[in-house]
């Protein structure tokens, strides 16, 4: 009679992983793509690079350089709760971590290094397909502005919809997608 | 050649075959030249057959059905039934709970590895705890400062911590966007 009940018991825990498996792969489904992009900016009155048109009028109307020159494009995906790391001009590392949607928002973790000296860390929520940017690490004869973009999939992006407090995107300039 | 009062002890044991190689050879040679020992064979012989006959094998069928409806028909001591009572529950509970207990351990385990934020520890384990624990430490030393929210933009800083003196933070309605900005440090300095 035990023995029976063990097996009952066992093919009840067998069920129980499978569930929680399922449950573990569900959640861990959604990724993000993450676009990074390392500009060096300086005073060098070379104008902003070609590559950068779409960057360009965020990038006059934030800061005060008279040259952008985009020096490296990097994307990835990853997962929410895991961690996507960026290897940036200068040794910079930068580790972008999603840790879920809150209303719309992606909300996650930002770390950049310098080496293995950390530089910063910060927890932010940024509106899906929003951007911002970290800068002030001098790079060669100029600063450099990393931009950091990120955008979860529709599925992810309807967990829960967009806080009262944050209004919808405004429509940007063409050259500012 | 032996003597008959040496022969007539092993003759029992001759008819029974029980004798060793030689001491049946030593009977044999015995019996073909004497009479008198050969009448008492043969009267162990006839005994042998006699008390065989006389005493009927009793029949063996239906034994062990009997047997086994006499066990099935005893009623054990109130006692000896309440203790084996017991002793089943006992397994069954030990069974029950250890099962139970494996599966609550696998599941939360499961659970715990598909949290976001633990994948994301093992994550930074994996990809540079020297990285973590120096945050740590720099965070440490350097108090956060106040949790900053940029209301004009479409980002929500909740934390923020750096080891440069000065730290700005900044947004652009009109583009939606936030910048940080690290003060000058030798650290971020090439």
């Amino acid at each position: 009679m035990t023995e029976v009940f063990c097996r009952r018991s066992g093919i009840a825990v067998v069920l129980l992983l499978v569930a929680a498996a399922a449950v573990a792969a569900q959640t861990t489904k959604p990724q993000v793509q993450v676009k990074i992009d390392s500009v060096l900016a300086a005073d060098t009155n070379q104008g902003c690079d070609k590559q950068l048109s779409w960057l360009k009028h965020r990038l006059m109307r934030l800061f005060h350089f008279s040259t952008y020159h985009l020096v490296q494009h990097r994307e990835s995906h990853t997962g929410f709760g895991q961690t996507a790391t960026f290897e940036l001009p200068g040794g910079r590392i930068l580790h972008i971590e999603p840790m879920g949607m809150d209303g719309g928002m992606i909300r996650m973790e930002v770390m950049l290094f310098q080496g293995e000296e950390p530089m910063m860390t910060t927890d932010l929520k940024i509106m899906n397909h929003g951007i911002f940017m970290v800068g002030g690490p001098r790079y060669e004869r100029g600063t450099l502005i990393i931009s950091i973009e990120t955008e979860a999939p529709p599925s992810a992006a309807e967990v829960g919809a967009p806080p009262a407090a944050v209004s919808a995107p405004a429509a940007l300039p063409a050259s500012d997608r | 050649m032996a003597h008959c009062n040496e022969i007539a002890p092993l003759l029992s044991a001759f008819n029974d075959g029980e004798l060793s190689p030689v001491e049946t050879n030593h009977v044999t040679v015995h019996l073909d030249n004497c009479e008198t020992c050969r009448d008492k064979l043969l009267d162990f012989v006839l005994l042998g057959h006699h008390l065989r006959t006389a005493v009927a094998a009793p029949s063996l069928q239906g034994f062990s059905e009997a047997v086994m409806a006499g066990i099935a028909g005893s009623r054990r001591p109130l006692r000896e039934r309440l203790l084996y009572w017991l002793e089943e529950l006992r397994e069954r509970w030990v069974a029950m709970v250890s099962l139970a207990g494996a599966a609550i351990a696998t599941a939360s385990l499961i659970l715990a590895l598909a949290e976001p934020q633990t994948l994301s520890r093992i994550s930074a384990f994996v990809h540079g705890p020297a990285n973590q624990v120096k945050l740590a430490q720099t965070a440490m030393v350097n108090p956060p400062p106040p949790p900053a929210a940029s209301s004009n933009s479409e980002t929500f800083i909740s934390r923020l911590e750096s080891r440069h003196p000065s730290v700005a933070m900044w947004s652009e309605p009109d583009y939606k966007t936030t910048v940080i900005w690290l003060g000058d440090d030798s650290l971020g300095n090439d």
